[in-house]
């Protein structure tokens, strides 16, 4: 059973709340503690460290109206006013672009933009304790967007790019302080939420933003806990790893990191018995929302803070999973390895959590065989980070900025107008990273290359600031590496559309181009009652070796750019394939979306002309819009 | 508060142990073969990835990304260099997140066609000078403890390379997605011209298609180039800048000549921050500012990877300068070589800049020659009263002796005055014999001052500075707060404005009633470069009070639209070219995509309007409301530099809308149905877009029959008169019949049946219904057999009417 742990907390001149004072008098950055603990004959002093390095000193409670007064005396009044004015203001240059624009989509836009750009703005100025010119510049850039790009999705990418960016900001500030602020935390997770789940603000009801800032509360209180508990780095890791999960703070997501923070409260015998009773029987409580996943979080509780047999009993419970009459046996591996690329500096830590450790693999192998949702890996995934301790340096370094492009681009392909639910995939995908049990040895290999390059370039302790650099710099040409150039792009900015008046679009290529695959963005209008697989057009390459025709099918290559409207919906028998882009529709109650389908071309050839057609027999109001053609090497 | 920026500077200087002003001293001996070999491995993996990077269909990143690893390889070079200095280095943190910026943005980059996004690559781009502003602003931080407490006698060379890697770094961009415009590809022409052929003649250039070098387009000689009598045809422009770019031509073709050009800007860079100490010694810190404000914003941003005279006019003005104050301290013959070289040059770069070698000659007798005068004077009064005293005259030395000195100045005066007239007449005989004409393609009566209307002296000299296209402050509005700063230096009397009056004034005089006195197709305030490093070191005075509140949020303010219009700039940099119609890219984009006149509320004195005045009163306002007073300093208001920034920024945020709002709810008045926020389904405008001095006639929309102009229209009462100001073109005998619509709602119509010109007809009143466009319609009583045989009717304005 953990015992707590005595937390260093020194009385500020003030109200004796803060811990230490903000980083720049004392500037202190992630794993710092580790790369002093191995320095020989330096001592640990403070910081998110490992549990055994905390040092020892008088507990001060915090008090909330302390804190607000503290806080009040360090922020002049001007500041305060300034950072809820910057986030108006921001929103006011939306709002009015959306008021005078002439196209309705765009306008309703800038209005969904401007509120999200005011709500995240807002959280990332709270997270600091001053404004800085890096915010007040990124306010003055959000502004500008609309002024200076004409229409969707531009907008929305650049949008979410510049508030991940700020966003991060905010976060490296707030991890290079010893313990950061409760309203920092706080502020970052809504921050976060607001821009992965910002979809859920385009025609919100109460419910859904009492439930976005809910579940981002809940998330943040969690993670105060299991870093007062189990270090910041831990903490921290595990919020990322459940945000990248999600994405953001869904219910499963948020309760992945609540339940082990509360089962750590629980067995504190220096809390009261009443108190951990009450959290005891809360562990319980998801089993209402969902048993099966209430289960699996009961055991990564338990895991996380009972007694080494009961971790042994978790652990057996996720093997027993595996072994379960309906399991996916090999597709289960998938979990484990999961865990692995999202968290490989698990394979560098010494064996002091081993059970904790098996017991989130096996855990997560008996989800994975049971449940193809990889969401459901987050709480093994929680468990799994909150054993992190930090001990080597470099490590510890390339694990923060792994976990920081991860969540970052997590964030920013949730986000509008990329608006994946899934979008952990997708990420690795995007970074040449291979797909399946790949990934995990990939992630591995690059942390090998980069702690290894460190070590060879850079003497003591400058290895940990050399290694992030060199994982960025190895991502780069593998990233590259996997994606095929471009040979031709017939249809890039200009949309083309068929229908029965003009069914067939034709381009001749100056010279021959070498073509492997096809690369095509569309949608359908005026097609949710065309069946499923339907054959809707065609693609006909001519090459010298003769025409190859590819075609394109509804409901898999490409679909109704209504598909999330209610009653397109509920068609009967509707189908849309995963979605590329959305937009805003002009009476902004749902996204519009735009389909990118991948034809290979086989065998590859040299393409003299591209021409597409219309299937024959089609229901005449269909529309088929061409966005983007790209002939692929 | 100059005492406290002189002594940080000098408490920084002494903790670094750094003495000396360079920096050098103190610090750990500098290697220099680690820079060669960085710059070495960068030009390299450039080479390498020139070659291996995908050639992408119009993949407009491939030679930007190809220069990446040498401005990395740059970059690690001014770090070690100020490591070695023992400046403070860039934190690990922050050079990580920049790496891992530049490697998303580079990959991104590469994958650009594939993101699905139409502006994917403008804001890529946006994304790249992102990270390089941000690395530039805190490398100047950092380098102010080299400038000591006083501002040294030669700036370190640091204040050369920064700027040119930041202006070197640029070209690629700027190049391929702007190709040479304007007088540049003439000047390239000519470069080309002398390498290959060894002479001026461009006709054989021309005839072969030279141009296609660096050029994706067939250039032809400029209208009214000068021509041999064998059929040569010779460059208005002259021989000095093409022959400077000849050698880096040669050697490695535009992209040679484009990186020297920003070789001299860079250069004209550190000069300027050399000039200063002879203005503001003691102030290290403001002048720092102004130097990076000068040096890394518009305009001298977008002219550093442009090929005009202007730069090197700058050059030769702040050396020129800069002798002039060598040589009225010291008067050595290494100061008046120094001044010579400039005022022999200008007129070679350029014929109208002997105008600033004829300053620079003035500025010197005034500084140089009159004081020793007037001593020469003072003396002989004096030396009869020594005599009456009975006191035997002391023993003088030769340089003591008045008559000697004064000597000692008249002398290189008229050397000097000497030299500029024999150059000015050696250009006038060439010209004479060559062309036949003393002036090149000019004549005489050009040089007349007298024979402008003062309106056109107010229009250009205002234009220069407040036009929303062309002007210095429209390009980058942080440019504003050197009017109080000015306002300062007048109550001072600083010798800075009197340097500027001798330099400025008699350029301007000059310039500014030329009908293109906007400079023609080229960036803003071409005309005005001349002198803007005087004005760029006028900024030092507005910083110093950079700690008060008005002056921190306005210079936020100015500042965040100036970062904004910035990155627009370098990012699309056709957008820097702006036709004089009164409008300009910017607004056009804004006002077609919102429906909004927004044009009618910034200053045109290219077409000039009510709104010409705001230009003047807003800077009246900003140099206002620059000595609010400062909020007190316990208060709990107190205004901290974050919530400064803050609050600018929150202001640049409400006023831009404010603008826009103002725009789309004043009363619509003159509409120039020609811009582009009235919606046209056909006609052309008349008269076309590249006719020559194109600002000498009326802008209009020529409408044919059966197309309509949609205006949109912000009411200003119930019932409104218009006025119709056109002119009619009979392509057959049919009338024109003009239909008027408030929206949909029919208000009435007019027949236009003789061809006529210019007239002005009123229509109405008619009701009015807010909201509703204005829709003009022409037609006719039946479809002309073929196109040309439409009538035609040229709409210049309208103007209506409210009651």
């Amino acid at each position: 059973m953990q015992q707590r742990r005595p937390i260093a907390r020194r009385p500020s001149a003030g109200t004796g709340v803060y811990l230490t004072k903000p980083s720049r008098d004392r500037p202190h950055r992630l794993g710092e503690d580790a790369i002093r603990a191995h320095s020989p004959g330096v001592v640990p002093a403070t910081g998110i460290a490992s549990r055994a390095a905390a040092p020892v000193g008088p507990t001060v409670p915090p008090s909330p109206r302390a804190h607000a007064a503290d806080r009040a005396a360090a922020t002049p009044l001007a500041e305060r006013i300034a950072r809820i004015a910057l986030p108006v203001a921001c929103a006011a240059s939306w709002w009015t672009i959306a008021a005078l624009h002439r196209e309705p989509p765009v306008a309703a836009e800038a209005r969904y933009l401007g509120l999200l750009c005011a709500a995240v703005l807002y959280a990332a100025l709270q997270a600091r304790l001053r404004t800085g010119s890096l915010y007040a510049t990124g306010a003055v850039l959000l502004a500008a967007i609309p002024w200076a790009l004409p229409g969707t999705p531009d907008r929305g990418a650049a949008v979410g790019v510049l508030l991940a960016a700020l966003l991060a900001i905010a976060a490296a500030g707030a991890a290079s302080v010893d313990r950061p602020r409760a309203s920092t935390v706080c502020a970052l997770a809504l921050g976060a939420q607001l821009l992965a789940r910002g979809g859920d603000l385009l025609s919100p009801t109460a419910f859904d933003v009492i439930a976005l800032v809910g579940l981002a509360a809940a998330a943040a209180a969690a993670t105060l806990v299991l870093a007062e508990r189990r270090g910041v780095l831990a903490a921290v890791l595990a919020a990322a790893t459940a945000f990248a999960l999600g994405p953001g703070f869904t219910p499963m997501s948020a309760l992945a990191l609540a339940v082990p923070a509360a089962a750590t409260l629980a067995a504190d015998r220096e809390r009261p018995a009443a108190l951990r009773t009450v959290l005891g029987a809360a562990l319980f409580l998801p089993l209402a929302w969902d048993f099966e996943r209430g289960v699996l979080l009961a055991l990564c509780a338990v895991a996380l803070a009972g007694a080494p047999w009961a971790r042994l009993v978790a652990g057996l419970a996720g093997v027993v999973a595996y072994f379960a009459p309906e399991a996916q046996r090999f597709a289960a591996f998938e979990g484990p390895l999961w865990l692995l690329v999202l968290l490989p500096i698990v394979s560098s830590e010494p064996s002091r959590e081993r059970r904790a450790r098996w017991a989130a693999l096996a855990i997560a192998l008996g989800t994975a065989a049971l449940s193809p949702d990889r969401a459901a890996l987050v709480a093994p995934a929680v468990l799994l980070a909150a054993t992190v301790a930090g001990t080597h340096p470099v490590w510890v370094r390339l694990q923060a900025t792994w976990t920081g492009v991860l969540a970052g681009t997590v964030a920013v392909l949730a986000a509008y107008p990329w608006l994946r639910s899934s979008p952990l995939p997708e990420v690795t995908a995007l970074l040449g990273l291979g797909r399946g049990w790949q990934t995990a040895v990939v992630v591995l290999l690059l942390f090998g290359a980069a702690a290894l390059a460190s070590r060879l370039l850079a003497p003591g302790e400058r290895r940990a600031q050399l290694a992030p650099r060199a994982l960025a710099i190895l991502l780069v040409p593998l990233a590259l590496a996997q994606h095929a150039g471009t040979s031709a792009l017939p249809i890039s900015r200009q949309p083309v559309e068929l229908d029965s008046r003009r069914a067939v679009w034709s381009e001749r290529f100056a010279e021959p181009v070498r073509v492997s695959a096809i690369t095509l963005d569309s949608t359908l209008s005026n097609a949710a009652t065309v069946p499923a697989d339907t054959l809707v057009a065609e693609i006909l390459l001519r090459t010298a070796g003769g025409d190859r025709v590819l075609p394109i099918r509804a409901g898999t290559d490409t679909g109704e750019w209504a598909a999330r409207r209610a009653d397109v919906e509920a068609v009967p028998g509707f189908v849309a394939p995963p979605a590329f882009l959305g937009w805003v529709e002009a009476g902004g109650g749902f996204f519009g979306q735009r389909y990118r389908a991948r034809l290979a071309v086989e065998p590859t050839g040299r393409a003299t002309a591209i021409e597409l057609r219309l299937a024959p027999g089609i229901p005449p109001d269909l529309v088929l819009t061409i966005f983007h053609l790209e002939l692929s090497r | 508060m100059r005492h406290r920026v002189a002594a940080s500077g000098a408490r920084a200087q002494e903790e670094r142990g750094s003495a000396g002003a360079h920096g050098s001293q103190g610090a750990s001996a500098p290697r220099r073969h680690v820079y060669l070999v960085a710059i070495a491995a960068g030009v390299a993996l450039a080479a390498i990835a020139r070659s291996a990077l995908p050639a992408e269909h119009g993949d407009p990143f491939r030679t930007t990304l190809a220069m990446l690893p040498i401005v990395l390889a740059a970059a690690y070079a001014i770090e070690r260099w100020m490591r070695e200095r023992r400046l403070r280095p860039l934190a690990a943190r922050e050079a990580t997140a920049l790496l891992a910026g530049t490697a998303a943005l580079a990959t991104a980059a590469l994958g650009a066609p594939r993101l699905g996004l139409a502006a994917a690559d403008p804001l890529l781009a946006v994304g790249l000078l992102l990270v390089l502003a941000y690395w530039v602003a805190r490398v100047v931080v950092r380098l102010r403890p080299l400038l000591g407490a006083r501002l040294p006698e030669r700036p370190p060379a640091i204040f050369f390379w920064l700027p040119f890697v930041v202006y070197a770094s640029l070209v690629p961009w700027t190049t391929q997605h702007r190709p040479p415009d304007g007088d540049e590809p003439y000047n390239l022409l000519v470069a080309h011209s002398l390498v290959f052929d060894r002479d001026a003649n461009l006709e054989n250039n021309y005839r072969r298609g030279d141009a296609a070098r660096f050029l994706d387009r067939p250039l032809e000689p400029q209208l009214g180039d000068p021509r041999g009598p064998d059929g040569q045809i010779y460059s208005r422009h002259n021989l000095l800048l093409p022959l400077a770019l000849a050698l880096p031509y040669a050697v490695a073709g535009h992209w040679g000549a484009l990186l020297a050009m920003a070789a001299a800007t860079a250069a004209l860079a550190w000069a300027t921050l050399r000039l200063a100490r002879r203005y503001f010694p003691d102030r290290p810190g403001e002048v720092l500012a102004a130097w990076s404000v000068f040096s890394f914003t518009p305009p001298l941003l977008l002219y550093s990877s442009q090929i005009w005279v202007e730069v090197p006019a700058a050059l030769l003005v702040v050396v020129g300068l800069d002798r002039v104050h060598a040589a009225a301290v010291g008067g050595s013959r290494r100061a008046l070589l120094g001044l010579a070289v400039p005022i022999l040059l200008l007129p070679l770069v350029k014929i109208r800049l002997t105008l600033l070698a004829l300053s620079l000659l003035a500025l010197f007798v005034w500084r140089s020659v009159v004081p020793a005068g007037r001593h020469r004077l003072s003396e002989a009064h004096a030396e009869p009263a020594r005599d009456a005293g009975g006191g035997a005259p002391a023993a003088t030395t030769a340089s003591e002796n008045p008559p000697a000195r004064v000597r000692a100045r008249v002398l290189p005066a008229l050397a000097l005055a000497a030299l500029l007239a024999s150059t000015a007449a050696g250009i006038l005989v060439h010209n004479q014999v060559r062309f036949g004409n003393p002036l090149k393609v000019h004549s005489l009566a050009e040089l007349d001052l007298t024979t402008h209307p003062v309106e056109r002296y107010l229009r250009g000299l205002a234009g220069l500075f407040f036009d929303g296209a062309f002007g210095l402050f429209a390009c980058a509005p942080i440019w504003l707060v050197a009017l109080p700063a000015i306002g300062v230096l007048l109550v001072k009397r600083h010798r800075l404005l009197a340097d500027a009056a001798f330099v400025a004034l008699p350029y301007l005089a000059f310039v500014a009633p030329r009908g293109e006195w906007y400079g023609g197709w080229s960036p803003p305030f071409r005309y005005g470069l001349a002198f803007l490093p005087l004005l760029g070191i006028a900024l030092a005075q507005a910083f110093v009070d950079r700690r008060r509140t008005a002056p921190r949020v306005l210079c936020a303010a100015l500042g965040g639209a100036t970062l904004v219009l910035g990155l627009l700039w370098v990012s699309a940099p056709g957008w820097t070219y702006n036709f004089a119609n009164g409008t300009s890219r910017v607004l056009d984009h804004v006002g077609m995509h919102l429906g909004v006149d927004l044009a009618r509320l910034f200053p045109s004195y290219v077409r000039p309007r009510p709104a010409a005045l705001w230009g003047p009163l807003a800077a009246a306002a900003i140099a206002a409301s620059w000595w609010i007073p400062a909020l007190r300093r316990r208060s709990r208001a107190r205004v901290t530099a974050p919530a400064g920034l803050a609050l600018g920024a929150t202001l640049l945020l409400v006023g831009a809308p404010a603008i826009l709002v103002a725009a789309a709810r004043l009363p619509t008045r003159t509409v120039e149905v020609e811009d582009a926020f009235v919606a046209k389904t056909g006609g052309e405008l008349n008269p076309p877009m590249w006719t020559i001095d194109r600002w000498r006639y009326r802008g209009a929309w020529l409408l044919p029959e059966g197309e309509r102009i949609v205006v949109p229209v912000a009411a200003g009462g119930d019932l409104v008169e218009i006025e119709i100001e056109a002119r009619y073109l009979r392509r057959r005998h049919p009338p024109l019949t003009l239909a008027l619509y408030a929206g949909d709602r029919p208000l009435g119509t007019h027949d236009f049946e003789q061809e006529s010109d210019w007239s002005s007809m009123r229509l109405g009143p008619f009701p009015w219904t807010a909201g509703a466009p204005l829709v003009l319609e022409a037609s006719g009583p039946g479809e002309p057999a073929e196109d040309l045989q439409r009538n035609r009717l040229v709409v210049d304005r309208l103007r209506l009417w409210w009651r």
